[in-house]
């Protein structure tokens, strides 16, 4: 995986082009001991360093919701120190407002930025300071406002220096023991408590909210302070009590006419922050003797009239969500039918704006001014109307979309605001049945009229609406919207719904993810941002859905843009929003009911490949998990039968590919599927996972179409998960891989309407496992399944040794009785697992890291060598057939993406695929087992694998004590060697037979038979328990696993620590090892490797002079490589497992290596 | 030629002067193949500092060498020159590569800016942008007006900046402006966590681009200049010491405001600006806020930074476009390589990286073995040694060899040892090792045919062939030059190393 010295997020090379280190980005450095930092140090690299702490104090208590000092999640979003600062600033302008009550002791000393700067630099003693500020007066005038600044101004109080105007925050608060001169005026103490704006008098909010109003040059170069004010509107709203309201009230009249509001304030002698040609900003006071009028209480008695008319008018809205004591009206201008409005019909001669910025609540009626609750146009629908570039799916709403001019081949969000919700629900809108608002889209030449028919109380209904067009001459919406025309736009976004299902039973718990695609990278919208919001309708509104949202791929610099929501609540809607436009997605769930099938599931969670099998209580026969055509889990908003190849022309086609890169395929399983399980243990990674609160489908997912297609987009793979090592980094990959396996799983069940609670669960391990590794994935399990089977479910555990041959004897294999012992060795990518079972039953166990990734992977290497070896050799074959078609060109690319970024186990893997990848049309051409069969140079290495098993296999059961076994079950993906090794099965056999004899000393007879099934080699582990079920008792691991160790007293299975591993004991495995590789040479004394495995004579001798090099070193790397895997295991743990294969896995790595470097 | 003029502020700007410096002398060259000389002008205000130090005999020690054997040779390649070494028939300058700030001992800041002497205005200005306290060497509470003045810089980049700016009005400025061409290019390299380097690069940068206001020769090249910035965020862990006004968690605050501060006013003063941040949360330094000595061990940061300053160099000069002392289009880069490790390798390595310094490194470590294992043995027996000019031992007596190479060689070692043993570590080298497996991911290797492992025979194979292809002047130049073909030939051809 790739690291980046950096924050951006972006990818690259070396040194590349980047982007600007902006707020966004800054935002993203995290102290990684967890912030806390209260104190904020002066950073900036300026003379003026001061006035920019202030200006970031308002831009932090901005990003809180209450303007207080705020924590979230440790991290500290505005310290008590911002809080302080805003609020000194805030009391400065606060005692200038109230200027003439304490100007007496106030000293206002102006500084001007000129002559006082060139007084500094013509005095010696002072010129290095004088050209310091100017020098950061000149360079850095824009940002510093210091181009309209003419003077600052040094406050005194009684002597003391207590601050300065500031052309970044109005004023600059000193640090002199400010709150020490104890300031008063009219009893209230200044630069004590800190005060947000809105709790502060109702006189002095009402003035800042007029100057701001006053003076657009604040917004424009003091956006930080502008902000700081309107949110301080915003928070008036929490306080929820009735002088809030009404200064709240006072604002909107202020914005409304700021000139009746402008004659009570008088400018204080000539005191301008800036001062320059048309952005004078004089600092203002208070002027007392202006009162406020009383009100007029005849006009209150007619307001009261016509709001007891407009309660009874035939223009009320007929909603169950409102509130019944001011019914609201529907309001719009060119009506056609006739509705009694106040005291006379509604005439079209009354206008009414199609566009309030009022409340509901606050707005006059047309005709007499009083305020009273209505709804226009403008508060319904939006005035963007979405074009998504394809049909939209049957699985949502589509607004009973119509075409009745141009091609149906786009569709539409539904472009409802979300005030609608606060009178209707979703199930109204899409019923269509009476009494309940109706939506039409009706697509015409050029333009897309939506017209909106809203229920009176009455019965009857007003059609509301709009039209929206192609090409639109009004530029903003809110010029838009008082037209009430509407413009369309067209947007590349995509987005996928998983699972598509909502079963209303809260004990099941709601789980979603949701990807938002946005492939808007050529266009108009190349610089646009999207996000998701989701909606549930309540009882008299509706409410947010909290969520989490997760970016993954980056538009700017993968070509396309990937966004994940977490979502864990049932929700009604969604709503997709842009910088300038948004709708709505609706789904259109499908009821729900629970059935009474249940599912058991076992799931072979593998070194290489995983596999899923299942049975239910209707059909028991073990199937692979399987995600068929009428199951299927997502939901996209395309219409995937209805949308053509390249999205409607427009090329989009990212959003159909992303699907199966980052997320989750429509269907999985042979035949229907180009995916299956097996399935390569692969996790795809968002590449720069910034935090650790990680989670499957948003920030990880399983890459269905690895080793089948080439990836377009941008993703880190990991295949090492399950003997990765020790950390949370890595245990939050292996959760995440579960947790993708069990929400398949949970989702399957649940679609089938079967019965959540009932499910069974089996997953395996080797014995060969660290006991402490498999706590760690025991317990990933459960808490995964906590998760996604709330309330629990039946979760059971077996070694994986065992599950074999327990599908053989279910499925009845194995052939006539089973008196004589039976030996079931299981091959995996990492492990081999060997079990003897007698009278059904396992007498033994053992389990040793020999397998299949001893021969195709890199031994104790981390560096790869796709130019050495195997694939050195091979390799140019695949690459060389793959191009000449272009047919493959997309499998060649995937092929190039493994070897760019996979260990020779990967590439090998992917090798070993392309045999049965279903877009490979000559198999034979193809076939790595083939190709590897016939080459007679490398055939000796596969040959001395699997002798060494079955040697190792019958010192062992010897050892044991057991008698020679007759069967021998093969099963696991290593089997396949066995392929590699010759067609003929009886040769095979013969080899067991002749090891077997050797050991046991026995006379040679062809005894042992080798049981295997070669199509499935691995799903018989996964069969096995799901067949074996419940029915296999639970037994200690401990009291029947036996590792064969070796000392100068000969093989025995005691126990062995790691620090018991002496010189004596290293000694005696090299000796076995010698004494097998002996006997591997004598095994070919008749030529028998020779005539029935074409092995070459060049290798042989090869192989028997070098056969016992180093046999010593590489048992030492081998120690030392099984020590830290576990970092944190004791040195006195226990062996797992025999000494005996560390040696022969250099041998192996060696051989192989010089075998293929042969001409 | 063209010049570089490289102003290393503060310890991480003298310690990526170090690993660019040592680059430069692996024979290192930016890949636009223009021959560039380079000016380092190193700012610290921390005299004693050992980062500073040790960077600052190392360039002596550089500058003696190819004074000694010229820039013709592989290794030391490309010419390193002090202000004064610019122009040293007029220069008034001293000859050392640093530049003093005057006024700094054993005042008060508060002196320095000549309070006493101001206005009321002025003192009041002074008193509220510079109000406020902080802790002085004895960790006493102060006043940030009466702090120290060579302590100031440290927790306050606002002093900083007032401070460090009579760099405009010093000889070695002027020195700067009145040699620098339309052809030259500035880099500034500094860090942005600290107190020094943050504060001084922004005034390095805007004296430049405001030279036309400045009493100096050549105000308008300078305005125009191209400028590279090399910004390194916080890439070491400082221990934990509640008395020391440098504080870790402090760090990230100060660099976040000092991020932002660069993005309002040095977007479009910079031409190409260079982020590194290293967020692995590696090894701890030891506390010390420059009073007692700062040295840091080496660090891949530095590494990689000083290829940031080969990009630069690389880049073109349509890139970086200037109008009226606005550039017209910022360049923002950042560094990335293949695979994440806590201890980097080669195999870790983006091949762009790997192409400029794998062969380059492992031939400066190669020629330092031979020269500490094998050149005493090799003297009067092998060809190269016999032939003329001839290497022999009164040669080891020189002070070209025994003072400068042998100084630098072993600072070289040095380097390479504390970039390996950091956190993050860079360790591609096996310093112990025989000369077979000195390069860790590439052991020497030998053909099947023959019996021998790879020794110093090999090596003196290929100083045979070299010696041959060329007349020397001496024997330093030949020392130098075939070693660097040798060690060039025998990594290819034995080690596989092939760029």
């Amino acid at each position: 995986m790739s690291e980046i010295f950096g924050f951006s997020g972006q990818d690259g090379r070396h040194w590349f082009n980047s982007v600007i280190y902006d707020d966004n980005i800054i935002e993203k450095i995290k102290d990684p001991e967890g912030g806390g930092q209260v104190e904020l140090p002066t950073a900036i690299p300026s003379p003026f360093a001061r006035f920019d702490l202030v200006r970031i104090a308002f831009e932090h208590i901005n990003r809180t919701g209450r303007l207080q000092m705020s924590e979230a999640d440790g991290e500290v979003i505005a310290s008590a120190e911002d809080e302080r600062l805003v609020s000194f600033t805030l009391d400065f302008l606060e005692l200038f407002f109230n200027y003439s009550a304490i100007s007496n002791d106030l000293k206002i000393i102006p500084w001007n930025l000129v002559n006082d700067v060139n007084t500094l630099i013509t005095n010696p003693e002072t010129n290095d300071f004088g050209d310091a500020l100017q020098l950061f007066i000149q360079q850095d005038a824009r940002v510093y406002n210091f181009d309209l600044t003419a003077n600052l101004y040094i406050i005194k109080y009684k002597y003391t220096v207590i601050g300065s105007t500031s052309p970044l925050t109005l004023f600059c608060p000193g640090e002199n023991g400010l709150k020490e001169l104890e300031i008063r005026i009219g009893g209230q103490l200044f630069f004590s408590e800190p005060r947000p704006l809105y709790m502060r008098s109702q006189k002095f909010q009402r003035f800042v909210h007029f100057y701001f109003r006053k003076y657009p040059v604040l917004t424009e170069r003091m956006s930080w302070l502008s902000v700081y004010v309107s949110k301080s509107k915003a928070c008036l709203k929490f306080l929820n009590n009735d002088t809030a309201k009404r200064i709240f009230q006072m604002i909107n009249e202020i914005e409304n006419n700021p000139t009746t509001a402008e004659m009570q304030y008088t400018s204080i002698a000539g005191f301008k922050i800036f001062d320059a040609v048309d952005k004078n900003l004089p600092l203002l006071m208070l002027n007392p003797e202006i009162e406020q009028k009383a009100i007029n209480a005849e006009q209150q008695a007619r307001t009261d009239a016509i709001k007891a008319m407009a309660r009874t008018s035939d223009l009320r809205i007929l909603s169950a969500k409102q509130d019944e004591t001011n019914p609201t009206l529907i309001l719009r201008n060119d009506l056609s039918a006739a509705h009694q409005y106040l005291d006379a019909p509604w005439s079209n001669d009354l206008k009414v704006p199609n566009a309030y910025q009022l409340p509901v609540n606050d707005r006059p009626l047309p005709g007499s001014g009083v305020v009273y609750p209505h709804l226009v146009v403008g508060d319904l629908l939006e005035p963007v109307l979405i074009r998504v570039v394809y049909p939209i799916s049957k699985r949502f709403f589509n607004g009973n979309y119509h075409a009745e001019a141009g091609a149906s081949n786009k569709g539409y969000l539904i472009p409802l605001k979300l005030k609608f919700f606060d009178y209707f629900t979703i199930d109204q809108l899409k019923s269509g049945d009476p009494k309940t608002p109706k939506i039409e889209i009706l697509q015409t030449v050029g333009a897309v009229n939506v017209k909106l028919h809203i229920p009176l109380d009455n019965g009857e209904y007003v059609p509301i609406e709009r039209t929206y067009y192609d090409v639109e001459n009004q530029t903003t919406t809110a010029q838009l919207e008082e037209a009430n025309r509407g413009v369309i736009q067209e947007h590349e976004i995509g987005f996928t719904l998983f699972p598509f299902l909502r079963t209303r039973i809260s004990e099941l718990s709601a789980l979603y993810r949701v990807q938002l695609v946005d492939r808007n990278t050529q266009n108009h919208y190349a610089g646009s941002d999207y996000r998701l919001e989701f909606y549930t309708d309540t009882a008299n509104g509706y409410r947010l859905v909290d969520n989490r949202e997760k970016i993954r791929s980056n538009k700017q610099v993968h070509d396309v843009g990937t966004k994940y929501y977490i979502v864990n609540d049932e929700f009604d809607f969604v709503s997709l929003k842009s910088n300038t436009a948004s709708g709505l997605i609706i789904p259109d769930w499908e009821p729900f009911h629970q059935g009474n099938t249940s599912y058991n599931f076992a799931i072979d969670f593998g070194t290489t490949n995983t596999h899923i099998e299942y049975r239910t209580s209707k059909n028991p026969v073990p199937k692979p998990f399987n995600i068929g055509a009428d199951e299927i889990q997502i939901a996209t908003l395309f219409d995937p039968d209805a949308t053509s190849e390249d999205f409607s022309g427009s090329g989009a086609i990212a959003i159909r590919e992303s699907i199966n890169e980052e997320f989750v395929p429509f269907t999985i399983g042979r035949p229907h599927s180009e995916f299956s399980f097996p399935h390569r243990t692969v996790l795809a990674i968002t590449p720069n996972l910034a935090s650790n609160e990680t989670a499957a489908l948003a920030d990880y997912n399983i890459p269905f179409i690895y080793e089948k297609n080439d990836f377009r987009f941008n993703s880190d793979f990991e295949t090492d998960l399950k003997w990765s090592k020790h950390n949370t980094e890595n245990f939050n990959k292996i959760k995440a891989y579960f947790e993708e396996l069990l929400f398949l799983i949970r989702n399957k069940i649940l679609i089938n309407k079967g019965r959540l609670n009932e499910t069974k669960i089996t997953w395996f391990y080797p014995t060969s496992m660290q006991p402490s590794r498999v706590a760690t994935l025991k317990q990933l399990w459960e808490r995964t399944v906590e998760t996604y089977f709330p309330g629990g479910i039946e979760v059971f555990s077996m070694p994986e040794s065992l599950a074999p041959f327990y599908y053989y004897k279910f499925s009845n294999i194995i052939p006539g009785g089973n008196h004589t012992p039976a030996v079931s060795i299981d091959i995996g990518g990492g492990t081999s697992d060997v079990v003897i079972f007698k009278n059904n039953a396992p007498l033994f166990l053992t389990s040793f890291k020999f397998a299949a990734n001893t021969l195709f992977g890199d031994a104790f290497l981390s560096l790869r060598k796709d130019d050495l070896g195997m694939l050195g050799k091979h390799l140019p074959h695949f690459k060389k057939e793959l191009g000449a078609n272009s047919r493959y060109s997309k499998v060649l690319t995937a092929l190039e993406q493994v070897c760019m970024r996979g260990k020779s186990a990967d590439i090998n893997a992917f090798l070993f695929s392309l045999e049965s990848n279903p877009k490979i049309a000559d198999k034979n051409l193809f076939s790595y087992d083939l190709m590897l069969n016939n080459d007679d140079e490398l055939k000796i290495v596969f040959l001395y694998f699997y002798s060494a098993i079955i040697y190792h296999v019958a010192a062992w059961t010897k050892t044991c004590g057991v008698e020679m076994p007759t069967y021998v079950f093969m099963s696991g993906t290593g089997s396949k060697v066995l392929n590699i090794l010759s067609p003929e099965m009886s040769y095979i056999e013969q080899l067991a037979s002749k090891i077997f004899s050797f050991v046991y000393g026995s006379p040679i007879q062809d005894k042992i038979k080798i049981i295997t099934d070669s199509k499935i080699p691995k799903e018989a582990t996964s069969k096995g328990g799901l067949l074996s079920m419940g029915q296999t008792s639970e037994f200690e691991l401990e009291d029947v696993k036996r590792v064969l160790n070796y000392s100068e007293n000969g093989p025995s299975v005691d126990k062995l620590r790691y620090d018991q591993v002496n010189d004596g004991i290293r000694v005696a495995v090299v000796e076995e090892v010698e004494r097998f590789n002996d006997i591997f040479i004598h095994l070919n004394d008749d030529g028998f490797f020779f005539d029935k495995f074409s092995v070459s004579t060049r290798s042989f001798n090869y192989f028997k002079t070098h056969a016992d090099d180093s046999l010593a070193d590489y048992l030492a790397d081998g120690i030392q490589f099984n020590m830290n895997l576990d970092a944190d295991e004791d040195k006195d743990k226990i062996l797992e497992e025999s000494l005996f294969f560390l040696p022969l896995i250099g041998v192996i790595y060696n051989m192989t290596n010089y075998l293929s470097s042969l001409k | 030629m063209k010049k570089l003029y490289i102003f290393a502020v503060g310890g991480t700007g003298s310690r990526v002067l170090k690993a660019f410096t040592m680059l430069l002398a692996a024979g290192v060259k930016p890949d636009s193949g223009e021959e560039y000389q380079i000016v380092p002008i190193i700012i610290d205000p921390h005299s004693t500092n050992l980062d500073f130090q040790r960077t600052a005999t190392l360039l002596e020690n550089y500058m003696a060498i190819t004074k000694a054997v010229g820039t013709g040779n592989g290794f030391f390649a490309t010419a390193i020159n002090n202000l004064r070494g610019l122009n040293p028939s007029t220069s008034a300058l001293p000859d050392t590569f640093t530049f003093d700030l005057k006024k700094v001992s054993g005042s008060q800041f508060k002196d320095y800016i000549g309070y006493n002497q101001m206005n009321e205005a002025s003192q009041s200005l002074a008193q509220v942008l510079f109000s406020g306290s902080t802790v002085d060497k004895r960790n006493q509470p102060i006043d940030l007006l009466d702090i120290e003045m060579d302590i100031g810089f440290i927790g306050n980049p606002n002093i900083g900046s007032v401070v460090l700016n009579q760099f405009k009005d010093s000889g070695e400025f002027r020195e700067f402006a009145s040699s620098f061409t339309n052809d030259d290019r500035v880099m500034v390299i500094s860090s942005i966590f600290g107190g020094t380097g943050a504060a001084g690069a922004p005034i390095i940068v805007k004296n430049i681009r405001n030279a036309m206001q400045a009493d100096v020769d050549s105000g308008g090249f300078l305005r125009d200049a191209k400028i590279g910035a090399l910004t390194v965020l916080p890439y070491f862990n400082i221990a934990k010491d509640p008395k020391s006004p440098i504080q870790k968690s402090v760090f990230i605050a100060k660099t976040r405001a000092a991020l932002s501060y660069y993005q309002n006013n040095l977007d479009s003063v910079i031409n190409v600006m260079y982020y590194f941040a290293d967020s692995l949360n590696g090894k701890a330094y030891k506390n010390d806020p420059g009073n007692g000595g700062q040295k840091n061990n080496a660090h891949f940061a530095e590494l990689a930074s000083a290829l940031g300053i080969f990009d630069f160099l690389s880049m073109n000069d349509s890139q970086m476009k200037n109008s009226n002392g606005v550039v017209q289009r910022s360049v923002y880069k950042e560094f990335g390589v293949k695979l994440k490790a806590d201890k980097l390798k080669f195999q870790h390595l983006e091949d762009d990286t790997l192409s400029k310094i794998r062969k380059s490194l492992a031939q400066l470590l190669l020629f330092k073995k031979y020269l500490d294992e094998e050149l005493t043995n090799a003297m009067e027996k092998t060809t190269w040694a016999i032939m003329t000019p001839k290497v022999e031992p009164e040669l080891l007596r020189d002070g070209f060899y025994n003072t400068h190479l042998k100084e630098f060689l072993e600072a070289y070692t040095i380097w390479l040892d504390e970039m390996a043993e950091n956190g993050r570590g860079f360790d591609p080298f096996d310093l112990k090792a025989d000369v077979r497996t000195f390069v860790k991911e590439h052991p020497a290797k030998t053909p099947w045919y023959t019996f021998n492992k790879f020794n110093y025979k090999h090596l003196n194979g290929s100083l045979n062939e070299a010696s041959k292809k060329r007349d020397y002047t001496n024997n330093k130049e030949k020392l130098v030059h075939i070693f660097h073909q040798a060690t060039q030939d025998t990594l290819q051809k034995y080690f596989k190393i092939k760029s």
